[in-house]
């Protein structure tokens, strides 16, 4: 195996650590996470319970002993009960899980089918009108927030015209809205970077090579400028997962779909703390793979990295 | 006797008119650009006047005038008839929509502006340190921020403000070191590259001070990508912080921002759909005023990308 | 014998955000089958952009312009290169003229072998399949000496040095056997013992294979011991051009004078200084109406800056584009 995928998958395990560490201390430092769960309640609540509910959950040792304890049990994936329905965190977000990646991933494919090729004529007539419809698209994309655009497309489709569901996630039908938003989400950011990296590749000198060599222009195109320009791409769709993963937050919030995103959000208000560490802990190993995975098709493709050291 | 020679005409004007001209030129040449600077500086402009320009308090409640529609709407949907006293209309506890707008920008523009203040001077002495010392120093700070990046920055965020709990000083603090990284990265890259340039090198062989190298050698150099980056990262902080709100995470709920009204205005989408719109449009343009004006500089910054984009 | 490539008037024009560029101005020139053309100038006068512009390699978009005319004589037919359509001129490249740039670092595809992109031209203009082109790739490189040819052609660039990588370079253009080749200041990226070596290698080939060369540099020495006519270009317009003796021994354009004066010279005395031409190359955003070189010419008078000197016979096939051209030539004399 080459240096350049170790180094990286030695990364990816200290990113998952430093995760780890950091929705530790955050909680048991800054905040005491029983304060904050009992902080909420109306009704006065004797010490008593408080002090009980702190033993079960093991909240009374040490910081470092609690620590250990932490670590043992998230590496094979377990972070308590929730605090609200003391079940184990980790199923319940398990269960969740396939709702989010479909969702997020048929968003990114959305997104990916309609800026690359947009994107690469974009560049490819750059100034043209192609062009400027790709440029206002991916302002218009990068500018509007995400929640906000839920919010409109409920009120339009749905409530106005009452052509789509608001909510649930049962058939094709209530797919259509959040893929929406969540694709045009990050349809900006992918637009940009096709279009700048065949820019750049457009300049390149190997390209007037290949011209002049004489070669048919969709030769050209493809052989030479596409798969170059690529090479930026692959990293980046492996990012935006990320920001998607991210923006199923707020959708699926407004949309009641029934995944990881909403199960956090849920618990951001209850303040229960396991399933906000699970979720943040799980959400970070998706992201991880799928970069590390970009990773691996990165060197197939470059054979700079490939033979490098 | 000078005769007039092939080229160029000799620029006799003084040096400020100038520059003034390059500046005209290049407003002109971006019409964008322009436009994204004059949303910035009305933008500016309504979060110092705020007091001046807004007809109400922004807390004021008036139960009889509450759900108001705005000024332009027909008539008989609601109980309340829609009047130019509230232009955008009224939130349920009957508190003026567009002064409540026009004091979100404080906050959206005070996280935006000292977010990014703080991230900025968090990465440009970390990257300044990094880039310049390099060795074990270095490795460290590219590992930890690479492990930040890796990090689905929203999560991030919203675990972090959970535990912190709502105030502005948190807000401003979570965004200062979350969004730290990114400058790291650019200012590391600048002083990495600038340190293979001759000058520096040639600072460093006549025996020239470490701290001055960087402030009269390299830290020119960061000014151009500090100021593109700031721009554009402003945008997204204050995208960042109305997201915040709208998941009830942002400033105490009694504070007006355009986070907190998107999150009021959630549970009256299907009834009262316009107090959704006002802050989504302010956010809007906000980002897109911000997002050009980054453009633009980069651009007149950036001599080499400027080619790449046209 | 005739010309095997003839140009006239060649002039190329481009529209920048800072204003219209007057790259070259009425070029012309005629190049001979065999024969090695130097195209001297300063970076920035013009060289690169008159020989793209031979090839169609310069953008046609709106406000690029392009006239007059580049006959090239296939010896089947004589047609204008400038006035060949997109799929004719593609057939040009590569197979009557190959092309070596600058900087052979970047002028390859770094994620393709160099044994596809040799035998990419060679599959496209020979329509021959891909053993074939594989055996002919082969044998390219060892016509320009790359040892143990068959297995380098499975290896990427950047595996190469970049000596090896111009030689690289000069394989693909020489893979269709063209009529005429354009050397684009091919050593100028490389170390000075390598340098050496390419121009040794193209000064063979072009022997072995009756090329004509169309070598592009800012290097007046390098011109002396490889070229058998030169064309000194400055700011977009053609000076002067003769035999490369010729124009050593009697140069009649006080440009071309202050090129070989700051030329080192090894029996030169080492009390005399190298002289530099003092001044620096105007803008190019206005067309030349008056002698281009005016503003920094010592021997400049009111006419110079009037009126733009047409290049004038100095007999012995030699011209130069100066007023006082037949006076200087007579100083030698």
């Amino acid at each position: 195996m080459n240096r350049y995928l170790f180094n990286r998958i030695i990364q990816s395990i200290l990113v998952l650590l430093g995760v780890m560490c950091l929705v530790f201390f955050l909680l048991r430092i800054v905040g005491d996470p029983v304060q904050m769960w009992f902080s909420g309640r109306t009704r006065e609540i004797d010490p008593e319970t408080i002090a009980e509910f702190r033993r079960s959950m093991g909240f009374d040792l040490p910081l470092p002993v609690q620590f250990i304890n932490f670590m043992r049990k998230a590496i094979v994936g377990d972070f308590g009960n929730s605090f609200r329905y003391k079940l184990p965190a980790s199923m319940m977000i398990i269960e969740r899980i396939p709702a989010t990646l479909k969702l997020t991933s048929i968003s990114l494919l959305v997104a990916l089918i309609v800026s690359i090729p947009l994107g690469v004529m974009a560049a490819v007539k750059s100034g043209g009108i192609i062009d400027d419809i790709a440029r206002t698209l991916a302002l218009i994309s990068q500018a509007t927030p995400t929640y906000w655009l839920g919010l409109v497309l409920i009120s339009i489709f749905a409530v106005k015209l009452r052509w789509l569901p608001s909510s649930g996630s049962e058939n094709w039908k209530h797919y259509i809205l959040p893929v929406a938003c969540l694709a045009l989400s990050s349809m900006g950011g992918l637009i940009r970077l096709t279009r700048s990296s065949v820019l750049e590749v457009l300049q390149e000198d190997y390209v007037r090579t290949a011209v002049s060599k004489g070669l048919r222009k969709n030769v050209i195109y493809y052989r030479h400028i596409l798969v170059n320009a690529a090479l930026p791409l692959v990293t980046v769709i492996g990012m935006s997962l990320g920001g998607l993963l991210g923006g199923a937050l707020y959708i699926e919030t407004i949309f009641a779909w029934p995944g990881m995103g909403r199960l956090v959000s849920d618990a951001v208000g209850l303040r229960d703390f396991p399933i906000i560490q699970g979720v943040a802990f799980l959400t970070c190993l998706i992201v991880v793979c799928v970069n590390l995975l970009t990773d691996v098709i990165y060197t197939f493709i470059d054979p700079r990295i490939r033979y490098g050291d | 006797m000078s005769l007039p020679s092939y080229g160029k005409l000799a620029d006799n004007r003084p040096r400020w008119l100038q520059q003034l001209a390059t500046f005209i030129r290049l407003v002109k040449r971006d019409k964008g650009g322009a436009f994204g600077m004059l949303i910035v500086i009305l933008l500016i402009f309504c979060a110092v006047f705020a007091n001046h320009i807004t007809p109400y308090d922004p807390s004021l409640q008036n139960l009889r005038e509450g759900k108001t529609p705005p000024a332009w709407f027909p008539k008989g949907s609601g109980k309340v008839t829609p009047s130019w006293a509230h232009p955008l209309g009224t939130d349920p506890l009957g508190r003026d929509l567009l002064t409540r707008i026009i004091y979100g920008s404080r906050v959206s523009l005070t996280v935006g502006v000292f977010g990014v203040l703080l991230a900025c001077s968090l990465g440009l002495i970390i990257g300044m340190i990094g880039g310049y010392l390099g060795g074990r120093v270095d490795d460290i700070i590219v590992n930890v921020i690479n492990i930040m990046l890796g990090i689905p920055y929203l999560l991030l965020v919203v675990v972090i403000a959970t535990v912190l709990g709502r105030s502005l000083i948190n807000v401003i603090l979570i965004f200062g070191i979350t969004d730290a990284p990114v400058f790291v990265r650019v200012t590391r890259s600048v002083v990495l590259r600038a340190r293979e340039c001759g000058y520096v090198e040639a600072a460093v062989s006549i025996g020239a001070q470490n701290w001055r190298i960087l402030f009269e050698q390299i830290l020119p150099n960061l000014v151009g990508p500090i100021i593109t980056l700031g721009t554009l990262e402003m945008s997204n902080l204050i995208f960042a912080e109305a997201g915040l709100g709208f998941l009830g995470l942002s400033v105490p709920p009694s504070v007006p921002s355009w986070g907190n009204m998107l999150n009021a205005a959630r549970e009256y989408i299907l009834s009262y759909p316009w107090m959704a719109m006002w802050p989504g449009f302010s956010i809007m343009i906000t980002a897109v005023g911000m997002n050009l004006m980054g453009d633009w500089l980069r651009d007149i910054m950036d001599p080499r990308q400027r080619r790449a984009r046209r | 014998m005739e010309p095997l490539l003839t140009v006239k008037d060649l002039s190329v024009s481009f529209n920048t955000t800072d204003g219209t560029v007057y790259a070259v101005n009425n070029i012309s020139f005629d190049l001979y089958p065999g024969e090695t053309l130097a195209l001297v100038g300063e970076s920035g006068c013009g060289k690169s952009v008159t020989t793209m512009s031979l090839l169609g390699l310069i953008p046609k978009i709106s406000g690029n312009n392009m006239s007059g005319t580049a006959v090239f004589n296939d010896g089947v037919s004589k047609k204008d290169l400038l006035k060949m359509s997109e799929e004719g001129i593609r057939k040009v490249r590569g197979g009557q003229i190959g092309f070596v740039f600058q900087d052979p670092l970047n002028s390859l595809n770094p994620v393709m072998t160099i044994g596809q992109q040799i035998a990419e031209p060679l599959m496209e203009h020979l329509k021959i399949d891909k053993n074939e082109a594989e055996r002919r790739t082969i044998e390219l490189l060892e016509r320009v000496h790359i040892p143990d040819a068959a297995d380098r052609i499975r290896i990427y660039p950047h595996e190469l040095s970049g000596g090896m990588r111009q030689r690289v370079m000069i394989a693909i253009a020489i893979s269709c056997s063209p009529k005429i080749l354009i050397a684009d200041e091919p050593t100028t990226a490389l170390d000075v013992t390598i340098q050496a070596q390419i121009v040794d290698l193209i000064e063979n080939l072009s022997k072995e294979l009756n090329l004509s060369v169309i070598w592009i540099t800012h290097d007046l020495s390098v011109v002396a011991g490889l070229a058998d006519r030169v064309l000194v270009m400055y700011a977009g317009t053609g000076i002067e051009i003769a035999q490369v003796d010729e124009l050593y021994d009697y140069p009649s354009h006080p440009y071309t004078r202050g090129l070989l004066g700051a030329l080192p010279n090894p029996d030169m005395e080492s009390s005399k200084r190298l002289i530099s031409i003092p001044g620096s190359p105007p803008d190019i955003y206005t067309a030349p109406y008056s002698c281009v070189f005016a503003s920094r010419c010592k021997f400049a008078f009111d006419l110079c800056h009037k009126e733009l000197p047409k290049l004038v016979e100095l007999g012995n096939n030699h011209q130069a584009a100066c007023f006082i051209a037949e006076q200087l030539r007579s100083e030698y004399v």
